[in-house]
């Protein structure tokens, strides 16, 4: 048996000095990584707008780091499921993780133990702001005149969202407190049956992001009066944001790439070096457009200091809307 | 009137109505919004009623029935049951050991144990079985599906 | 009408019939593996599709949809397992008759069934859509209650004999399905700490513990009994009799399936069992079914294959999905540069007529693997059941372990098959459970929701005119349904008269 170990130890030992003379395609000089299909954990399930961004930049990378990158989708709990196994992988780099918003908004809930304090974030990737979506024979055409009607109209006018502390539920509650409004809000299990309620004439508005109205924005059913973000959106670029309309609100879903805390600085190295390449790939870039996916990265540092301020933001507004004590 | 089967009918209504009470009383610790209508724990508890309404007219159409029913006992002392008990006891064992043990292996103990308290008593067969299909089962997930099924300590091998 | 047929010209090529070909076997394998579900197979391929033709990536999604609605009904007949959950009215007729040795038979109806369930979704879907999708964007919160409503009144339809033990169940079912995050504040109830039931009994794992570990379970106490079933098909189509038996049931059912599944949020599984009540209610021998009647396995199988052409409608006329499945075939053809909706039909007609076609070539398909595999998929009984017991409960914990990768899921599988042996062992339906998981959240979240919207207004109960309707059928229904009760009981003491007694729970006889 100790011969079998001292032999697996010489061989790693010479395979890392070949790699370190040989220098392959993008693995680093000084360690052997990735010598073996990686995972990547997505909190969401398969389909959804987080799942299928995760995968198109998979695929981006892994031609890239000459490794498979196999996708697993951990759902449940609201995605605790998910981010509480990134948490709890192995700190080998052989296991990463998608990064969404509820990794801020379960904490401030008691839902779960874990904050965005116990894994390390690489990379933020996207933003999805939030847009007030109307139908598109609405009578107001501006983000003014909606809220002039939700002013003579106090907690009437509904506005869907994709559930109780969801990211659309919180975003038009931001909204309500800079603007001066009340609305009625209408919890959805997600955004896409408040968009087909919308469609119905049932509901007012939501508060989703404009991804999610694309379609139908585009096929002339609904119209988006403003969006909660800090440039104009390039799908819809003759929407204006809620800052130039005069209302500082910027709010909106995230997702980003981490890995366990304890993952060897190099191999994260590799990592950041490898999926910025992959985001900056003309194909991904396109393919995330066509979604309506937002792209918006953050290199780590930025990325760190982003979801502190993101973390006490919801938890604020959390709080203002009654939603926790 | 004692018919057959009777006390069988009973206890699973008896224990429908304990279960449904106890719901009843978790369901009221629920937190209360006074500004929606029907609040967390309306439907809970009118579904509450209504499984012990239920409960309640079995049991009396039970009684008053003159047929009965046959039901099969579920006594331990049959090899039948010995059997069942087993299966499940192995199959929870197997649930727990899946993730440190790895979906292979403990499937390979798994199919034999169980084809043995089964009745099976061909060797050959069953190990082939219970070698080749895990082994099988778990390539066809990984790589048609891209589902890794637990790997436990066939990490290193299997990566 | 000369766009459609130049699309069968371009659908018609080798490389689209393949795609389209490999779709629906592939759909048909993973419709029958308990666990995993045609939502789960089309949402992995279609990252493979980016780089595909429109037309070929959509003819093998829908033919994964197409084939996956067939497929589940496969197990639902051999092991009482439904390999997706609209196939779990299926299970209820199609298992009695697998073991009488009739598997055949069952296989035969369930593929014709199938087939022509597709045809007819697709053919409403081809010719009333626009008609059908603004009559589907009326639904709103109000209606899909009572709708659920509706849903719920078929529980005593599938209860059995007992139905107080069928509403103890279904009221067992609903309790369950309250378990999870408050649809509408958001606050956990029953969790008791797990988050893995924060979004509710995961509905895979318990399906599939309720129904094949239960199964198992009770196949194990049995096997020294058990006989030996020879399951022989000598024919692939159905015989005469049978066919002209179930064909009203069939174009019922079909068109049952194809409204349903053109309200977006209700699927097949729906569909299988209203359209499952509405031919148990219509029939002349209704003391047959959930004993191997054949047209408990013709309405289900129509049913939920009528309902992919159907939930087809709202996703290309408006942009709406019609389902889990549909939702993800919106994100396909948004990546293929499509929008539907309204201007799709305009700006895209060619490539809307391309889908049509691809669905059409699909149904044929269904028809073919079908054929194909039917030999094969009928010796799956007739495998010594001491080793294809344990292959079972292996597939099982594989498919509930598959769906979130989560070892939790496989433990209440587990706790399933016990509860569903006891309700077995107790004389109690399971089907009411499943129905009651499906269309509980349904009615409670909805209802909520919409006096929330409405303010606590319950006016819509005769203001809306599709909610009275629905409400209105949903006591008819109940009412209707007792009346069948006595008429069953009495074709049952008639039969038993004349020496023709059926023991409802000898040995033999498969438990519902």
């Amino acid at each position: 048996m100790k011969k079998f170990w001292s032999f697996l130890l010489v061989a790693v030992l010479c395979m890392s000095l070949l790699a370190g003379c040989g220098g392959g395609a993008a693995v680093d000089e000084e360690i052997d990584y990735p010598t073996a299909t990686i995972t990547a954990i997505c909190p969401w399930s398969a389909g959804g707008g987080t799942d299928t961004f995760l995968r198109a930049i998979c695929a981006a990378t892994e031609p890239i780091l000459g490794q498979t990158i196999t996708v697993s989708n951990t759902t449940g709990g609201g995605g605790a499921t998910g981010h509480g196994a990134i948490i709890a992988a192995e700190p080998d780099g052989y296991t990463i993780g998608m990064i969404t918003f509820e990794l801020n908004s379960l904490p401030p809930q008691g839902l779960v133990e874990f904050t965005y304090e116990d894994l390390d974030p690489l990379l933020r990737l996207n933003m999805d702001a939030a847009a007030i979506t109307v139908p598109i024979d609405a009578p107001y055409d501006t983000l003014e005149a909606f809220l002039e009607y939700c002013k003579a109209h106090p907690g009437e006018v509904t506005v869907g969202n994709a559930g109780p502390g969801s990211v659309w539920h919180l975003a038009a509650g931001v909204a309500e407190q800079e603007c001066g409004v009340t609305f009625n809000h209408i919890p959805y299990d997600g955004a896409a049956p408040a968009v087909t309620d919308l469609a119905g004439g049932h509901i007012d508005a939501v508060a989703v992001s404009s991804a999610e109205v694309l379609s139908q924005v585009k096929a002339g059913t609904m119209k988006i009066l403003a969006v909660m973000a800090e440039e104009r959106n390039p799908n819809f670029p003759e929407v204006p944001t809620f800052t130039e309309e005069g209302y500082n609100v910027v709010f909106g879903t995230w997702r980003g790439l981490a890995v366990p805390t304890g993952t060897p600085d190099e191999i994260k190295a590799i990592l950041v070096e490898a999926f910025t390449e992959a985001y900056e790939d003309a194909d991904f870039q396109e393919l995330a457009t066509s979604l309506g996916l937002g792209l918006a990265y953050q290199n780590t540092e930025d990325f760190k200091a982003f979801l502190a301020e993101n973390a006490a933001s919801v938890e604020n507004t959390m709080k203002t809307l009654g939603l926790i004590e | 009137m004692k018919q057959k089967g009777l006390r069988a009918n009973l206890i699973s209504g008896t224990a429908a109505i304990i279960f449904g009470i106890w719901v009843w009383f978790q369901a009221d610790k629920f937190p209360e919004d006074p500004t929606i209508t029907l609040n967390s724990d309306f439907f809970p508890k009118v579904l509450v009623l209504g499984l012990i309404a239920a409960s309640l007219s079995m049991m009396l159409i039970a009684y008053m029935s003159e047929k009965g029913e046959q039901f099969d006992s579920i006594s331990l002392r049959k090899p039948a049951m010995q059997r069942v008990v087993l299966i499940l006891a192995a199959t929870m064992i197997y649930a727990l050991v899946m993730k440190p043990l790895s979906f292979i292996l403990g499937g390979m103990l798994y199919l034999f144990a169980v084809t043995f308290v089964l009745g099976n008593r061909k060797w050959k067969q069953m190990l082939l079985v219970s070698v080749i299909a895990p082994i099988v089962v778990f390539y066809i997930f990984k790589n048609v599906l891209g589902i890794t099924l637990p790997m436990g300590i066939l990490k290193f091998i299997l990566r | 009408m000369d766009g459609l047929l130049q699309s069968f010209a371009a659908v018609t090529q080798p490389d689209v019939i393949l795609a389209i070909f490999i779709g629906v076997a592939g759909g048909t394998v993973l419709g029958a593996l308990p666990g995993l579900t045609a939502t789960m197979g089309v949402a992995l391929l279609v990252p493979f599709t980016f780089g595909m033709d429109l037309i070929n990536s959509m003819g093998m999604l829908l033919g994964i949809f197409l084939g996956a609605m067939y497929g589940g009904s496969i197990p639902a007949i051999l092991i009482r397992t439904p390999g997706t959950p609209a196939a779990a009215a299926t299970a209820m007729d199609g298992y009695p008759m697998g073991q009488r040795g009739e598997a055949g038979r069952a296989l035969s109806m369930s593929l014709i069934s199938s087939v022509s369930g597709s045809f007819i979704g697709v053919a409403v879907m081809i010719f009333l859509s626009p008609q059908i999708s603004k009559f589907a964007l009326k639904f709103s919160s109000a209606e899909f209650f009572s709708l659920a409503v509706f849903g719920l009144s078929i529980i005593i339809a599938i209860s059995g004999n007992s139905i107080s033990k069928g509403l103890m169940a279904a009221f067992f079912g609903l309790l369950l399905s309250t378990i999870g995050s408050d649809p509408i504040n958001g606050l956990p109830r029953f969790i008791f700490g797990r988050m893995e039931l924060y979004e509710g009994p995961p509905f895979i794992p318990t399906l599939i513990g309720l129904f094949a570990v239960s199964e198992v379970l009770a196949g194990a106490e049995k096997i020294i009994s058990a006989k030996k079933i020879n399951a022989k098909v000598d024919r692939i189509l159905p015989a005469r009799k049978d066919f002209i038996k179930c064909f009203p049931t069939i174009i019922k059912s079909g068109l049952i399936g194809c409204f349903i599944g053109a309200i977006p949020g209700a699927g097949g599984d729906i569909a299988a069992f209203v359209a499952y009540g509405e031919a148990k209610r219509s029939s002349k021998t209704p003391e047959d079914f959930g004993h191997g009647a054949i047209e408990g396995v013709a309405a289900p199988e129509a049913a939920n294959n009528g309902c992919a052409g159907g939930a087809m409608i709202p996703l290309l006329s408006l942009g709406v999905p019609g389902d889990a499945v549909t939702a993800i075939l919106l994100g396909a053809l948004t990546m293929q540069g499509l929008q539907p909706g309204p201007l799709m039909y305009l700006e895209h007609l060619p490539d809307v007529h391309n889908i049509f076609a691809a669905m059409i070539v699909g149904c044929f398909c269904v028809f073919i693997v079908g054929a194909l595999g039917m030999k094969v998929f009928a010796r799956v009984i007739s495998i010594d059941k001491k080793l294809l017991l344990p292959c079972i409960m292996i597939l099982s914990l594989v498919g509930s372990y598959s769906m979130r990768n989560n070892i939790v899921d496989v433990y209440i599988t587990i706790i399933f098959g016990i509860i569903g042996y006891l309700f077995q062992k107790y004389h109690y339906p399971l089907s009411p459970i499943l129905l009651a998981l499906i269309l509980g959240p349904m009615a409670e979240r909805n209802l909520r929701r919409y006096l929330v919207i409405s303010s606590g207004n319950f006016d819509f109960i005769y203001t809306r005119p599709i909610c009275t309707v629905l409400l209105l059928a949903a006591v008819a229904s109940l009412i209707i349904s007792l009346l069948n009760q006595r008429k069953i009981t009495r074709n049952l003491a008639k039969a038993e008269a004349e020496g023709r007694y059926r023991d409802e729970f000898g040995s033999d006889e498969a438990p519902r």
